[in-house]
């Protein structure tokens, strides 16, 4: 047995370790640029006022700072062709271009050089405008303007032929326009690159894998462990700070953890006590008119998705034409709530408002349960030991509640496991619809305000949760069940 | 194979007739299946069939095909000029000489200026006739209400009809190939029956890691691409990678073979098959799912329809394989399977022929529950507002406005029993064939 857990808990670590890489993969692959998030709402609070070169030089600092020019993994494979120093160079927006070019011609120095060479030319674009020896007319001024919006979208250009259109757009600007002379050279030097690099000399290199080992200087070690400095990883419970207002995650969190644990574990202790003596006796009466009734509400109850009974909950006993019982949504009234008070006293302000919720919470996995028990229960009933037990002449309470009731309960410390994901996954909806300031509302929230750092920070924890729970109900049936071997399909 | 599995269903179908849960279940699925498929024409704001100035046509009809049909017509008296663009044009305002309407003469998405800010099902409703506002005949009334702005739900309802069944069976079609396939394969084999070469085995492994590498590393740009182009590319550009992957995966262990001179690599294991799959299962069974749909669908730019189907089926395969798996391991033992197999009948045909037929039963009881579960989760996520594009009206969309308006009930009750009753029909039915193939 304690190698069955011993097993276990190795199991639990390649979940795991599935669970924070998605979370990672998801953190990365998520659209925007978190540098440009996070200065954005810098500014938005008004502590920050900057010209555009600053928040340029700012936003290179920032994202080093966040080890975003790091590698992403341990190893990486990707074509030979591949840039292998693509996080290096820190404008974003070039990334993608510059790979598809080297993945086309398979020569990275060539699409290299001409991005340098690129910048040169956009550089001296610019100091040519901000310069003040030079005269300029206005019209010169409106060419020159043109030409470097033309070159700055042509860094960030993916299609070949748009790339194509603006190339020519620009070598047509320059060379009618004396007055661009400074640029001609490197310009120049740019197109003949770019005409070496669209004969693809290199085509074969995108079909050789290459494989790179980074060693631990990535960016998910470091999310995952800190990077030593200001970051604790989130091993240690460090998920970052928030897009919205830059508040440190695990500090939001922690109130809202309380109060989705302490709904579900409530709802699943009510769904247990009211739906186990129900399962029981429509087992004990099975195919009586008790069991017949109790497994149509049984039915009914299980299709009507917890919005829609939620909803219905709150338009029948939260609203004024209707009954107006309980308060429509939030967990106190903020006019006469004082946080200050004993913890007794805020219970019972609480509870109007958590009736509805937690119906709604519970009537989904008391179907579930009910139904689990009954047929568990069932088994056990038409088994050779209850006949010898009615034989022996046990009354029926001691037969139903001590032999099978007994064996009947071990899976439902399985199905105790299970129900954690579901009322997770229901939480969502219901905190939602209940406006209860739990995790669900919180990852709901987040989601419309596309508050990346905080979704993910509620992924992985629901998802550590989650799995904690499966691996203790396994732990828990294995040290109640002796005949427990590893292969769990065996077990039925 | 396909005509004996017809006769089958035939007779399972007559079965499951006998009682009448499964009756009014199985009647209510074909309704709900016909609603969904003939959308576009029972609720529609367009005519079934229209005669204006001497010209006869089926608008709604032509629409399915070419949905901005463009007629340019002259009056044969005043020799007027007019274009008449099918799905733009206001059939109700026009002076039609002959006209069939659609039962519900509402689009889903079709706001009705007479009847906005939630009018209810049981109110005056009122239309436009010559410039006049009067009371609604009974063919223009909302017999199921209107929203804010005036969109017909009854028509919204039979619209998210199509929506939620092609979610629910496609993703439960999804879930139950994937799962018929690894369940089967892992059931069939086990951990002893499939002997490969040392060699084998490695080289399968190498040719693993290339294949992965040029279906999906070398062709990410053209993945990429096929993504932003929509879902069918994408779902064509993927199915091909993962060919691609998986034959270089065989083609290089069957170069296996060549190596016959070392003794190590021509050693020949069990391929611990089984026991990879259900390990790869149970993993995949811990991860939260609910949470990691409406993670990936919140964090794709692009809501659409496909990608909900795919994340839904894909998320939902393990618990198909885990039944076909139990019911392959049950199969394997009866006789006319070692008869096939001492006829020297190829895995494949044995599996196809043989085995499938057997496991496809009693796995489609777990399909039909996995239907009723992916209409939920789908209901569930558009009331979220998330997955499914925000034009496309959905139970749960409909649903999620009428939160905003308490008042509306019939915005929540609607729906809500439209959910209900699809959702209870498909277990009953998945109850009552549960009944019906234990007792064959």
């Amino acid at each position: 047995m304690w190698i069955y857990i011993l097993k276990r808990i190795l199991l639990f670590i390649p979940s795991l370790f599935i669970i924070t890489l998605l979370a990672f993969i998801i953190s990365i692959k998520a659209p925007g640029d978190p540098v440009q998030r996070i200065l954005s709402t810098a500014e938005s609070d008004g502590s920050q006022q900057s010209t555009k070169m600053d928040m340029n030089k700012e936003a290179n600092d920032l994202r080093i700072k966040m080890g975003l020019n790091l590698p992403s993994f341990y190893f990486s494979l990707e074509t030979a062709a591949d840039i292998d120093t693509i996080n290096l160079i820190l404008e974003n927006s070039h990334h993608e271009n510059l790979k598809r070019m080297v993945q086309e011609s398979g020569d990275q120095n060539l699409v290299l050089s001409w991005y340098y060479e690129l910048l040169n030319t956009n550089k001296t674009l610019k100091n040519q405008l901000a310069s003040k020896t030079i005269k300029k007319t206005p019209q010169f001024e409106e060419i020159l303007n043109k030409t470097i919006v033309l070159s700055n979208e042509l860094l960030q250009t993916v299609s070949k032929k748009q790339r194509e259109s603006k190339c020519d757009s620009i070598s047509s600007l320059i060379s009618l326009n004396s007055g661009l002379y400074e640029a001609r050279i490197s310009w120049k030097k740019a197109n003949m690159l770019l005409k070496e690099i669209e004969k693809q000399p290199n085509w074969y290199l995108k079909w050789i894998p290459h494989i790179h080992v980074h060693g631990l200087k990535n960016q998910y070690h470091k999310w995952l462990f800190g990077n030593g400095v200001d970051r604790k990883g989130i091993l240690r419970g460090d998920f970052g700070v928030s897009y919205r207002d830059g508040q440190p995650i695990m500090d939001r969190m922690i109130p809202k953890i309380k109060w989705s644990l302490a709904l579900a574990v409530l709802s699943i202790f009510l769904a247990f006590l009211i739906s186990v003596p129900i399962g029981i006796y429509s087992a004990y009466k099975n195919k009586g008119w008790f069991d017949n009734i109790s497994k149509t509400i049984t039915f009914i109850l299980y299709a009507v998705p917890s919005f829609f009974g939620g909803i219905l909950l709150l338009v029948l006993f939260a609203n004024p034409d209707m009954f107006d019982w309980f308060p429509a949504s939030g967990i106190k009234d903020p006019g006469s709530f004082d946080p200050n008070w004993p913890l007794g006293q805020r219970l019972i302000h609480y509870l109007p408002y958590l009736v509805l919720p937690i119906i709604t919470y519970t009537y989904g996995s008391m179907a579930f349960i009910t139904a689990q028990l009954k047929s568990s229960l069932n088994e056990q009933l038409s088994k050779d030991y209850i006949r010898t037990a009615r034989a022996k002449g046990l009354t029926e309470w001691s037969v139903v509640m001590k032999h099978a009731l007994r064996n009947s309960l071990l899976p439902m410390i399985t199905i105790l496991g299970n129900m954690l994901p579901l009322e997770f996954g229901g939480s969502v909806i219901i905190e939602t619809i209940f406006s209860i300031p739990g995790m669900g509302l919180e990852i709901y929230e987040s989601i419309q305000n596309l508050d990346y750092p905080m979704i993910i920070a509620v992924f992985t924890l629901f998802g550590v949760f989650t799995m904690a729970g499966y691996l203790l109900a396994d732990i828990g049936y294995a040290l109640v069940d002796p005949r427990i071997k590893f292969n769990r399909n065996n077990k039925k | 194979m396909i005509k004996r599995s017809i006769q089958h269903i035939s007779a399972i179908w007559k079965n499951v007739k006998r009682k009448p849960s499964g009756r009014i279940a199985g009647y209510f699925i074909i309704f709900i299946v016909f609603t969904g498929l003939f959308a576009d024409l029972i609720a529609t704001n367009q005519p079934l069939f229209v005669k204006y100035k001497d010209n006869y046509w089926f608008p709604a009809f032509s629409s399915l095909w070419n949905e901005e049909r463009t007629e340019n017509i002259e009056d044969p008296v005043t020799k007027a000029k007019e274009t008449i663009q099918f799905d733009i044009v206001e059939w109700k305002k026009m002076d039609l000489e002959f006209v069939i309407w659609a039962p519900i003469p509402w689009a889903a998405e079709g706001p009705d200026i007479f009847n906005r800010d939630y009018t209810s099902p049981f109110d005056k409703q009122y239309s436009g006739k010559d410039g006049k506002v009067v009371d609604a005949p009974f063919i223009f009334r909302h017999h199921l209400g209107t929203n804010q702005r005036g969109n017909d739900v009854l028509a919204g309802i039979i619209h998210g009809t199509a929506i939620s069944l092609k979610i629910g069976l496609l993703a439960a079609f999804i879930a139950g190939l994937i799962g018929i396939i690894l369940g089967l394969v892992s059931g069939y084999y086990g951990d002893s029956e499939l002997y490969s070469s040392n060699a084998s085995v490695i080289l399968a492994i190498i040719g693993l890691i290339l294949g992965f590498f040029w279906a999906f590393i070398t062709r990410y740009y053209v993945l990429f691409d096929a993504m932003e182009k929509g879902f069918w590319f994408a779902t064509m550009q993927i199915c091909w990678s993962i060919v691609v992957c998986i034959f270089t995966s065989l083609a290089f262990a069957w170069f296996g073979k060549f190596f016959r001179n070392v003794k190590w690599l021509k050693n020949k294991n069990p391929f611990p098959l089984d026991m990879l799959i259900q390990r790869g299962s149970e993993v995949f069974e811990a991860l939260p799912k609910l949470l990691i749909i409406i993670t990936l669908a919140a964090i794709f730019k692009e809501k659409s329809v496909g990608l909900v189907i795919a994340i839904i089926g894909l998320s939902n395969w393990t618990v198909v394989s885990r039944f076909a798996r139990a019911e392959m391991l049950r199969t394997r033992e009866l006789s006319y399977l070692d008869a096939a197999k001492t006829m020297g009948f190829s895995d494949l045909r044995i599996l196809y022929n043989h085995a499938l037929p057997a496991v496809l039963t009693p796995v489609l009881i777990e399909i039909t529950f996995l239907i009723a579960g992916s209409i939920i989760i789908e209901s569930s996520l558009s009331f979220l507002g998330i997955g499914v594009p925000d034009e496309v009206v959905t139970w749960g969309s409909i649903l999620s406005a009428g939160r905003q308006q308490f008042d509306a009930w019939w915005m929540v009750v609607f729906p809500g029993l439209a959910i209900f009753f699809t959702v209870i029909s498909f277990y009953v039915l998945g109850e009552r064939l549960r009944e019906v193939l234990n007792n064959e």
